[in-house]
């Protein structure tokens, strides 16, 4: 090292101390690196079911930034519609079923109309399955996947996001935001 | 026949400060050791230290230290950061532009220093972004910070000094050295633009790429406590007002307290620690937490240098080189030339800090001894070749130490003869109009 830059180092280091690495640590917690960046994002997943009530405009706000498709996929569980068969008839699984595609529509046109307002095209796909297995498949068709605190359920006191949520952002090879 | 005290005097103050250009012992140690040289050996006897060392300097930096802390914890840099990177639209232009005038903003209230440490990793980042040499808008940070430092009281320690010995006012600073801080800036960011505009070119495509990476950025992440975020603003535009009335501060409070003096005013110096006692208050920071935090070895290292000079006072130094000043400049005019390129070029080769200290006792002498020289100009002059004397070289302010030093560590190199380049151009351009207002001023 010359003179100079052991000269500048040595101002550096009595003027600054301690704290440029405190900042720089403060730094990288909102900084995305290069491997985050996400270059180009033209499609992006929205899993949604029962336990995700809405979605805060932050997020819109994002999805809007990138301009990219959005595909709205609300999930009735599967597992849940089979129990109902099981125990009340299939009747009841049916009417179960119907409530909980009504509710899954109704919350797909209301969002579906919030990204139209913004500009954002959407497609919508609404089906009884799994709600991490089959997320986690389609996830890899996709350049994002945004994902709920709430979806799957489980979120608590104890459990500041869901179970299915945090199992889906550490297995899904697609970028992910959580929100 | 020189006498030997006034020989030690001027071997001690030289020697120290050769150890301060060098750094190789931290400066605030090189500062107390030639101090207590001359303290042992009583050429500053202890009764005159407390009149050389200038405490309203000293509780003025300490006061903005501790603001500047505590509002620092709040996120308010990083967020002010994001917020001037979206701003730019994925510009690189504008973003030269943008971070340049906001460091000067910044750094004409609160410390350089801090300005461009908090500021420097997001220019950095962004010029990541636009897959550009960083250099041009790291060269552009120094020399505003430099320059916006110049404009206010407070925004540099120099000036602070000379605020504090001379008796100048904040809002003085304000009217004379802020017009001249503003048409500065202007030329150096019109000088960037002629030199690098061609290389900060980009496509329209390529910048909406910028501008969606840079969009992505949260600015609310980046606040780490709402709260404090608030009160560090309401506090920071407190303490400037309070900078703006102190000198009258006297005669407002008088209409609605009567038992307060008229003639009343604060000295820079309260403002800063009323400031500082207002937002540990309301934030309830642990005040463990930020004293552990305020720079005690600058604050010590200015503490050495007054009783440095002081040494060169009490031994007849600084009034002889007034006598030589005296008797080879007639006029107001010529002493402000004189004063503005001499701290200026000094500057550019040494630190700003202890050559300010040294003139100002000068220039006292020369006032008090001249019949034809006003001092009040040459206070001015100082302040202008002091502060953007710091544009001349890579070690003359530490600011820009501080940017030079962060570019080293993410292997971004400035040679020497680069920066001189630059700043040397910037340096003489900028002082002969900052005199030239001078002159049409005075």
């Amino acid at each position: 090292m010359g003179y100079y830059s052991s000269l500048i180092n040595r101002k550096f280091k009595d003027v600054v101390g301690n704290r440029y690495e405190g900042i720089i640590k403060e730094y990288k917690e909102f900084l995305l690196t290069e491997e985050e960046v996400v270059k180009d994002v033209k499609t992006i997943l929205l899993p949604l079911d029962i336990f995700v009530k809405e979605i805060p405009n932050t997020l819109y706000e994002l999805l809007s930034i990138y301009g990219a498709e959005v595909t709205l996929v609300y999930i009735v569980d599967r597992d849940a519609i089979a129990m109902v068969k099981e125990i009340l008839g299939e009747d009841s699984a049916k009417e179960y079923a119907e409530k909980k595609e009504k509710h899954g529509y109704k919350l797909i046109e209301k969002i579906s109309a919030e990204l139209g307002d913004r500009g954002i095209s959407s497609k919508e796909r609404l089906f009884a399955g799994h709600k991490l297995d089959n997320i986690e498949t389609m996830s890899n068709d996709f350049d994002l996947v945004a994902i709920s605190k709430s979806y799957g359920g489980g979120r608590g006191d104890e459990n500041e996001i869901s179970p299915v949520s945090q199992r889906l952002i550490s297995q899904i090879n697609a970028a992910a935001v959580l929100y | 026949m020189i006498p030997i005290e006034t020989l030690i005097a001027v071997v001690v103050f030289l020697l120290t400060y050769a150890l301060i250009i060098d750094e190789r012992i931290h400066r605030a140690v090189a500062a107390m050791a030639g101090a207590s040289v001359l303290v042992f050996i009583g050429i500053v006897p202890w009764d005159s230290i407390l009149e050389h060392i200038d405490f309203g300097t000293i509780f003025l930096l300490m006061g903005m230290m501790i603001i500047v802390n505590v509002a620092s914890n709040s996120g308010l840099f990083e967020y002010l950061a994001i917020k001037t990177a979206k701003a730019a639209k994925g510009s690189p232009i504008m973003v030269l532009l943008l971070f340049s005038l906001v460091t000067a903003v910044t750094s004409a209230f609160l410390d350089n220093v801090t300005t461009v440490l908090l500021l420097t990793p997001m220019l950095l980042y962004i010029a990541k972004v636009m897959n550009l040499n960083p250099i041009p808008f790291l060269l552009a940070e120094i020399m505003a910070s430099n320059v916006g430092g110049m404009a206010t009281l407070i925004g540099d320690p120099p000036n602070i000094m000379i605020a504090s010995s001379a008796g100048l006012t904040f809002n003085e600073f304000i009217v004379t050295m802020g017009p001249i801080a503003a048409v500065d800036l202007v030329i150096v960011l019109v000088l960037f633009v002629l030199m690098y505009g061609k290389q900060m070119k980009v496509t329209d495509t390529e910048r909406s790429a910028i501008k969606k990476t840079i969009d992505s950025l949260d600015e609310r992440a980046a606040i780490q406590d709402a709260k404090l975020f608030k009160k560090s603003i309401i506090t920071l535009i407190i303490v400037v007002a309070l900078f703006f009335v102190h000198n009258n501060i006297g005669s407002m409070l008088n209409v609605i307290l009567p038992f307060v003096d008229p003639s009343m005013s604060l000295e820079p110096a309260e403002v800063a620690l009323i400031g500082a006692s207002l937002i540990l208050f309301w934030s309830r920071t642990s005040p463990e937490m930020i004293f552990e935090k305020v720079e005690w070895p600058a604050l010590f290292f200015f503490g050495g240098l007054f009783v440095l000079v002081g040494g060169l006072v009490n031994t007849g130094v600084i009034s002889d080189l007034a006598q030589v000043v005296i008797n080879n400049v007639s006029t107001t005019g010529e002493a402000m030339f004189v004063i503005a390129w001499f701290s200026a070029i000094a500057s550019a080769i040494v630190d700003n800090i202890p050559l300010t200290a040294a003139l100002i006792p000068l220039i006292h002498d020369i006032g008090a001894t001249s019949t034809t020289i006003d001092t009040y100009p040459l206070w001015w002059a100082l302040s202008l070749g002091a502060c953007l004397g710091g544009n001349g070289t890579a070690i003359a302010a530490s600011a820009n130490v501080v940017v030079l030093g962060i570019g080293e560590r993410e292997g971004i190199k400035i040679t020497f003869i680069d920066f001189l380049k630059v700043g040397l151009l910037v340096l003489f351009i900028t002082v002969a109009v900052g005199l030239g207002i001078l002159y049409l001023m005075f």
